[in-house]
């Protein structure tokens, strides 16, 4: 699988300031994204997984500050590029596609004059003329009718809305696109349908995914690999989606999966994480997950565990590699 | 179970309401013809999309909106069209309702003890020490405590999952038999959403509670529901229970949502699909799911299917309805 | 039933293990104001007309009614701290006692038009309908009804209008559009889901009104108090420049109407007008100064982030920004 790494994160540490000092929403994160690839983050609301979203992106609001580490996508360390240059990169090689389509879409303009836009301002040497075929091009790879070009924001369903928004982010053709919860305001049926779109374009296309959910299930089916985020620590991250079963998980990442009810399975059982995510102000200390963890041990509660390789898939706990795969196999 | 607690009936239920179209008025009907009925101690999980009237119909069911057809009865009492204010509080004694946003339905500047003493003081009569007794009672039964800590706390010093908490424990105030639960749990963080579904499921137990679960997750549906109701456009696709229509879903809408359900092992492709919301007009012809059906005929678009019992509980609203697929999981080996 | 603790488990989440039980803050709205300096003068300067309305008798050193004390006309002195008047009276005494009536006229003002736009409003906005509609009538007819130009008339046809008729007067032409923005949000509340919960748990919708909606809306309710106030001092004021109700009681609009009449201006008193108009001056900027630091503390959003020290700023890379997506 591993070919040209597109996105490369290290050590990245974000930081809002409040009026009590700093909270640290992403802590030391480092993850790498190849070519062709699509890498699952899963996390609770307030893990911080938005937060890195936008961090790779340039797009962190007043008062969050990169705090530590480096950002490189397609080589480029993004947080070497000023004005124009960062304009032209973001969305030329990187691109973003949000959870709230209407937010993102200017509701008094027609979709068709958004598209053409994005385009203009990115291509220079493009006429109107052709701008206005590369979009009529664009929804048909989205399967809207062309016709629906004409059409303001409001005026589509939110399933359209969304395929337009992901127009827009693959118009230039980016080696590398995020996509922040990108259809979970959609009914089932157009998100499954919206996910088919999406897979169906990178092979297309070509480039590679940051999916960012709260939904395992969802992002299990569509990833090469999944990461996991407590509490601005990536605590978890697979080597491959498959052989869920098989493979020893952290606890939290176990916890997750015991407490979605399945379709198919009769036995009944599921069962919640005890208490609740911890805020960015707040983390506990030692493995921030101590305090939820049914397994956790003195040292949890005083020593940040780091990295260890557990059959191939990097997880940060105190937990032996048997302990880890006991401990999993009982839950099978 | 037989029990002397009466039966939350409802038969032929409409729901319609005005709205105006370039200067036309004109009437939806988000709840269209709508039957079912719910045993005291019995979960009926209702499942739709956004549009399908689900919430609507909750709503409906505790009056906070008056149905323009149909009947709703509780036992022999017909509570369609009751308007006094006393009706309406004999009404909510019976059935009350958990919203779905836990940050919406707490009053942010009232402490939680308040929010439940308010209630009790004028459903029970009690005061100072009994009533503070019974508010930690309640507290207690949901899972918050200790409870003189709970009391003082605002909502805002409260997470999600708690907050909900606190929205049951307000909603069992009354002692009721039934409670609408309105996507209680779609708000909430992936992790605590079990604890509150099995907290639900205790009360339904402990108290003989009736609910009609409103969700649009099959999954979740399945493991709290006796019996699922999908509803598409207003109306009523397949009806059974929860086992049966998981297993043995005959209803091309039903399956469609099968197949587009994460974590399903029949994960199929969906395809091309309409993503246009379905029409909710009155006067509308033929099956709502028409226009997204991949079996659709011309009789699906001018007459509406009845809905006819299949095997025993299991009913379907389809012209076409996939028989002899069994179950659907077998299929694909 | 192996449920957890739910509050127990999120005490042990707390780094320090155990948790004293937190004390509800029901004057956290009122300490943060404390802590707006904007609000904090404000309050100051109010403060300080409110203490000379109250202590008045005690602190005036001439009668103020009385004409002719001294000669007419002085400038500031030891004697007369103020100077005398065109009618030889103490304008340090006038102006005491006429702090004591503006002020009390514009406290009673600020009362009436804020009761009045409350139970406009919010009645109004909860219950909709055909009570709305009525409400919503009255309010929209006073709302259009030019005010000053009925002011006057009104107090023109009552001979000797005194203190009362003023603070009546003003108060029921006050509130009309206050009374929309309560409706406004009042309406908003009305289908909120608490609201809602309320009423299926059977609350009469004057309980509703009064414990669910109504806290809700103080902020908004304090800010009317305060505008209504301040339109209490003005149009005391404007109705006495004019002339109009009783010219003997001392207040600040008198005194102005005094000083106009006398010609002040002309023969240079400053003495005699700069009193009165810089303490209305002073009120209503101290009035709007509150409303400011109010504004600042109920919508924390409006706020800039908070700094971070110069220090910690120059070790962080620089925060993205919000810069344009296309």
């Amino acid at each position: 699988m591993n070919g040209k790494p597109v996105l490369e994160v290290e050590n990245l540490s974000v930081c809002y300031a409040t009026r009590r000092g700093l909270a640290t929403a992403v802590d030391r994160v480092s993850f790498t994204i190849y070519e062709n690839e699509v890498v699952g983050l899963v996390g609770e609301s307030g893990c911080g997984k938005s937060t890195m979203a936008n961090a790779i992106m340039r797009l962190l609001g007043d008062g969050a500050y990169v705090t530590g580490g480096s950002i490189r996508v397609m080589g480029q360390d993004v947080y070497r590029l000023k004005g124009d240059a960062l304009r032209q990169f973001r969305w030329t090689q990187m691109a973003m596609v949000f959870q709230g389509a209407m937010n993102v879409l200017n509701p008094v303009k027609t979709v068709e004059s958004q598209i053409v836009d994005t385009l203009l301002a990115h291509r220079p040497g493009m006429s109107k003329q052709q701008a206005r075929a590369r979009a009529e091009e664009l929804f048909r790879l989205v399967r809207i009718d062309p016709k629906r070009l004409q059409s303001f924001p409001h005026e589509l369903s939110g399933g359209m809305r969304q395929r337009v928004v992901i127009a827009i982010a693959v118009a230039l053709e980016p080696k590398f696109i995020i996509m922040d919860e990108p259809t979970t305001a959609l009914d089932v049926i157009v998100q499954k349908s919206i996910l088919e779109q999406i897979m169906e374009l990178r092979d297309r296309l070509g480039f590679s995914i940051l999916f960012i959910s709260h939904d395992f299930n969802l992002v299990q089916e569509i990833s090469n690999r999944v990461g996991v985020m407590y509490a601005g620590r990536l605590v978890e991250m697979s080597k491959s989606a498959s052989d869920l079963a098989l493979t020893p998980r952290h606890p939290y990442t176990q916890g997750l999966i015991r407490a979605i009810p399945k379709l198919t399975s009769d036995d009944e059982d599921i069962q919640g994480i005890p208490g609740s995510p911890p805020s960015a102000s707040n983390r506990p200390s030692g493995c921030a997950f101590h305090p939820r963890c049914p397994y956790a041990k003195p040292i949890c509660r005083t020593v940040e565990p780091g990295m260890t390789t557990v059959a191939g898939n990097l997880i940060e706990c105190h937990l032996s590699e048997d302990e880890l795969r006991s401990m999993t196999y009982a839950e099978r | 179970m037989p029990s002397d607690k009466p039966s939350l009936k409802v038969d032929d239920l409409v729901v319609r309401f005005p709205i105006r179209q370039r200067g036309e008025q004109r009437y939806i009907t988000p709840v269209d013809h709508v039957s079912f009925e719910i045993k005291p101690g019995e979960v009926l999980s209702l499942v739709g999309e956004s549009g399908s009237g689900k919430s609507t119909l909750g709503r409906a069911l505790v009056r906070l909106i008056e149905p323009s057809k149909g009947s709703i009865c509780i036992g022999n009492n017909d509570v369609t069209h009751i308007r006094r204010s006393t009706e309406l509080r004999g009404l909510r004694k019976n059935i009350q309702m958990v919203f779905q946003d836990p940050f919406a339905s707490l009053n942010p500047v009232r402490t939680i003890g308040q929010h439940l003493k308010i209630l009790v003081r004028k459903h029970q009569g009690l005061r100072g020490r009994q009533l503070e007794q019974r508010v930690i009672q309640l507290l207690d039964t949901v899972g918050l405590y200790p409870g003189q800590e709970v009391m003082v706390k605002y909502p805002h010093e409260m997470s999600g999952g708690q907050r909900q908490r606190v929205a049951i424990a307000r909603a069992l105030t009354v002692n009721p038999s039934f409670l609408v639960a309105d996507e209680p749990i779609s708000m909430l963080d992936v992790s605590i959403r079990a604890d509150i579904l099995k907290l639900l499921k205790r009360l339904k137990s402990d108290f003989d509670l009736g609910y009609l679960y409103i969700t649009h997750d099959l999954a979740s549906a399945k493991y709290f529901g006796d019996k699922i109701m999908v509803m598409y456009g207003g109306q009523v696709m397949e009806t059974g229970t929860s086992k049966e229509i998981v297993d043995n879903a005959v209803h091309p809408y039903t399956r469609l949502l099968l197949a587009s359900t994460a974590g399903s092992p029949r994960r199929e492709r969906v395809g091309e699909t309409s993503l246009e919301a379905p029409d909710l007009f009155e006067g509308r012809r033929g099956c709502p799911f028409a226009h997204r059906c991949p079996f659709v005929s011309d009789v699906c678009r001018t007459e509406k299917p009845p809905l006819v019992e299949q095997v025993h509980g299991h009913a379907v609203a389809c012209h076409h309805p996939v028989l002899g697929g069994g179950n659907r999981r077998h299929d694909e080996e | 039933m192996s449920q957890q603790p739910v509050i127990a488990a999120e005490a042990a989440s707390d780094r320090k293990g155990n948790v004293a039980p937190p004390k509800p803050d029901r004057f956290q709205t009122v300490k943060l104001l404390l802590r707006e300096p904007k609000a904090v003068v404000g309050f100051a300067i109010f403060g300080f007309f409110l203490a000379i309305a109250i202590f008045a008798p005690l602190l005036v050193t001439h009668d103020p009614t009385q004409q002719g004390i001294g000669m007419p006309g002085q400038p500031p002195s030891k004697t007369y701290w103020f100077g005398t008047n065109g009618f030889g009276s103490d304008v340090y005494s006038q102006w005491v006692y006429g702090t004591r009536t503006s002020m009390s006229i514009a406290l009673q003002v600020g009362v009436i038009g804020t009761v009045i736009s409350v139970i406009f409003g919010i009645y109004g906005g909860y219950k909709g309908g055909k009570v709305d509609a009525v409400l919503n009538w009255i309010t929209q007819v006073m709302l259009v009804l030019p005010s000053y130009p009925l002011i006057i008339m009104i107090s023109s046809y009552v001979p000797n209008a005194g203190a009362q008729m003023i603070v009546w007067v003003l108060g029921l032409t006050s509130w009309p559009a206050a009374a929309r923005m309560k409706r406004s949000q009042a309406m908003t509340y009305r289908s909120r889901d608490f609201v809602l919960a309320a009423k299926l748990g059977g609350l009469s919708d004057f309980r509703i009104m009064a414990t669910e909606i109504f806290p809700n809306m103080l902020s908004l309710v304090f800010n009317t108090f305060i505008s209504m106030t301040s339109w209490g001092i003005f149009g005391e004021a404007f109705l006495r420049f004019l002339g109009i109700g009783s010219t003997l009681t001392p207040s600040w609009g008198n005194m102005l109407n005094g000083a106009q009449n006398g010609q002040a201006l002309l023969q240079g008193m400053w003495w005699w007008f700069i009193p009165p108009g810089l303490s209305i001056t002073l009120v209503i900027l101290s009035l709007t100064l509150i409303n400011y630091g109010l504004d600042a503390v109920s919508n924390p959003r409006l706020q800039p982030p908070p700094k971070l020290p110069k220090a910690l700023r120059s070790q962080l890379r620089e925060s993205g920004g919000q810069e344009g997506l296309a």
